[in-house]
């Protein structure tokens, strides 16, 4: 088993915190996805999950003991970087074996697991050139190769796919679900990339500034926003965001700005209090006429248009209609708002209802 | 003529090889740049008559008795027996004190490197400047304290105190020319190589050292060609015992028959031959290592 905790994980460098207190937790076999934006921490708790960057704070453990002080290689973990980190002056073999040689097994068991790995990527042909020598592909599946013959309880995965080009990397990620399938283990895996969290994960981590902002399936994430940075961060084009302010409350219905009910039980809204509504692009139908603008730029895409409109009172506004629309710029357009489909965030941006 | 006109035609330049023009060209400009040491070798096989001729001559007997007088020499008194000079033990003694001093330059100065360069201290240039300023002043400057201290401490004159002498010399710049070079390389391999249970030793030894066998062999050609060719405090620091080339060959200068310039270029040509040697093995790595870093890769 392995299960494995984050307890109120602090990391600092000097006087500057850049995590502030995650907790996590993971279940055995899941393929966790920690997702967010540059800079926001992600990377650097991997790496302290890898035991590469020490803990300032909190407690992190694998299948029930506490690792904080675990040398890396002793923790069951076998991570792949974003740059591969291939041992440039080794055979891809010998870059497989280096770690099982290090952990002295037997020749005939190196050999065994090696080839097999190897078997597994369709690496028999390379096994004896450089990585200097490979493709950026190749050398992904080396660096995957490395992991996996150490057979470890986590595979932690530090952007793997942002050094190839587009359709490898859908490639490669089919690739890495494939492996998660087989293998079973306890994945965790670092992204810039919603789409890539959306495909890959049973369960996202949202990040922003050191924070964890939201964890959840993908689909929670996708209907169920915690707040307005997740409900931004995940789906593309983004969420839709219209600020307003409540003019009316009637029991459980909030009445908006925008001349929108919607029907919210247990929230806490008054009268004037400012909000925002957000929808995304593909809620809201061309044929409607709640809210209405001129088209500023179309962008046809044969299996769907994205309608880009500017609402008189000068916000922007993206419309997502299935296949190819006859709205051309400058036209005056309109479009319906489906309210069990719209979200509402008060005003420090968490979620009402 | 026509390799005048193809140097200044306005023909479009493309990344070809290089015509005859060309190629004559760039012959002609190495020779001016070679031929200093063209002619001390020719001189060196040279007998005094012809070394001293005017005008010079291009074409003459060759001859090895400049060789011979770089190892013996005719006594003056008894029955005219070859009697060494002493150059035999000179010449070992440049090359033992130049390794052994570049060696211990290389080894400190990449540990002290890989220091700089993984584990920056709290102004970590200001220690790097600090180590470059020793290089800073000119070493007439500073001979005499070394002279002194050297001789309080009972170094002058002995092959140890050369040696660390020699190895304080090149370690600023091997510690800067390696922490670049250790600069250029992924601390992600590094760090994979702890995922994959190495050690600190390990790191460095199995994962740094092979990637910067370039940078090592660059590093060491230089401070070899630095310290080959040191002559002033190895004037005041050795011995009779442990005089290097550079003096013993000051030495021969201004002897009582004037300069003897064929004995003079046999022991310069003699003094080439383990730099270039060492150049030409370590030339394809050489290359690999000054430009290490330029390419992405």
């Amino acid at each position: 088993m392995a299960d494995m905790k984050l307890e109120g994980i602090y990391k600092s460098y000097g006087d500057v915190e850049v995590l502030h207190g995650v907790d996590i937790d993971i279940v055995d076999g899941e393929f966790v996805v920690f997702v967010g934006p540059s800079g926001c921490g992600k990377s650097t708790l991997l790496r302290m999950i890898a035991g590469l960057e020490d803990i300032s704070g909190g407690d992190i453990s694998i299948a029930g003991e506490i690792v904080n002080n675990t040398p890396p290689a002793k923790r069951g973990i076998a991570m792949v970087f974003q740059s591969y980190a291939l041992y440039p002056h080794m055979s891809v073999r010998k870059n497989m074996a280096f770690g099982l040689s290090i952990a002295k097994l037997g020749k005939a068991e190196i050999n065994n697991r090696v080839d097999a790995a190897a078997n597994k990527l369709q690496l028999t042909e390379l096994m004896d050139r450089r990585p200097a020598q490979l493709s950026g592909g190749q050398r992904q599946r080396v660096a995957i190769g490395r992991a996996i013959v150490r057979e470890p309880r986590v595979f932690l995965f530090d952007e793997p796919l942002s050094n190839l080009d587009a359709a490898l990397r859908v490639n490669t990620r089919l690739e890495i679900a494939k492996l998660h399938q087989d293998l079973k283990n306890t994945v965790i895996y670092v992204t810039h990339d919603q789409v890539e969290a959306m495909t890959l994960a049973d369960k996202i981590v949202v990040m922003n500034d050191g924070n964890v902002e939201q964890i959840g399936s993908p689909m929670d994430l996708y209907h169920r926003p915690a707040n307005l940075f997740v409900a931004g961060f995940i789906g593309s084009p983004k969420m839709n965001f219209l600020s307003g302010s409540v003019s009316g409350v009637d029991g459980d219905n909030v009445t908006l700005s925008h001349g929108v009910t919607l029907n919210r039980p247990g929230h806490s809204c008054a009268s004037g209090d400012a909000i925002t509504l957000g929808v995304r692009p593909e809620h809201l139908q061309a044929s409607g006429s709640d809210l209405s603008g001129s088209v500023d730029v179309v962008e046809r895409l044969g299996d769907v248009s994205y309608i880009y409109l500017i609402l008189p009172d000068g916000e922007r506004l993206v419309i997502a209609e299935p296949g190819t629309t006859e709205v051309a710029a400058g036209d005056q357009a309109g479009c319906g708002l489906d309210v069990t489909r719209v979200h509402l965030f008060d005003g420090n941006g968490q979620v009402i209802g | 003529m026509s390799v005048l006109l193809s140097l200044f035609s306005k023909k479009e330049r493309r990344l070809r090889e290089a015509g005859w023009g060309w190629t004559l060209f760039a012959g002609i400009i190495s020779l001016i740049y070679f031929f200093p040491v063209l002619w001390i070798i020719m001189t060196a096989f040279k007998t005094r008559a012809d070394a001293l001729a005017t005008p010079p001559v291009f074409f003459f007997t060759p001859t090895l008795e400049n060789f011979v007088a770089v190892f013996y020499r005719v006594a003056q008194t008894g029955g005219g027996e070859a009697i060494s000079t002493g150059m035999g033990g000179f010449f070992f003694n440049s090359i033992f004190v130049a390794s052994a001093g570049v060696f211990l330059a290389l080894i400190i100065g990449t540990l002290a490197s890989y220091g700089f360069s993984r584990y920056p201290l709290k102004g970590n240039d200001t220690y790097l400047f600090v180590v470059l300023t020793t290089r800073m002043l000119p070493p007439i400057i500073v001979i005499i304290p070394i002279f002194l201290m050297f001789r309080m401490v009972g170094l002058s004159g002995s092959y140890i105190g050369v040696i660390l002498l020699y190895a304080a010399f090149n370690l600023p710049f091997s510690i800067w020319m390696m922490k670049s070079f250790f600069d250029e390389l992924s601390p992600d391999v590094e760090d994979s190589a702890r995922m994959d249970g190495s050690s600190e030793f390990g790191v460095f030894f199995k994962m740094c050292i092979p990637q910067l066998k370039a940078g090592l062999a660059a590093t060491a050609v230089f401070a070899v060609i630095l310290t080959w060719n040191e002559f002033l405090f190895a004037l005041l620091l050795t011995s009779t015992d442990t005089r290097t080339v550079p003096v013993a060959m000051a030495r021969t200068i201004g002897g009582e028959i004037g300069v003897e310039w064929g004995l003079l270029a046999a022991i310069i040509t003699l003094f080439l031959v383990p730099v270039f040697a060492v150049t030409y093995l370590l030339q394809n790595h050489l290359l690999r290592g000054v430009t290490f870093g330029t390419i992405k890769k």
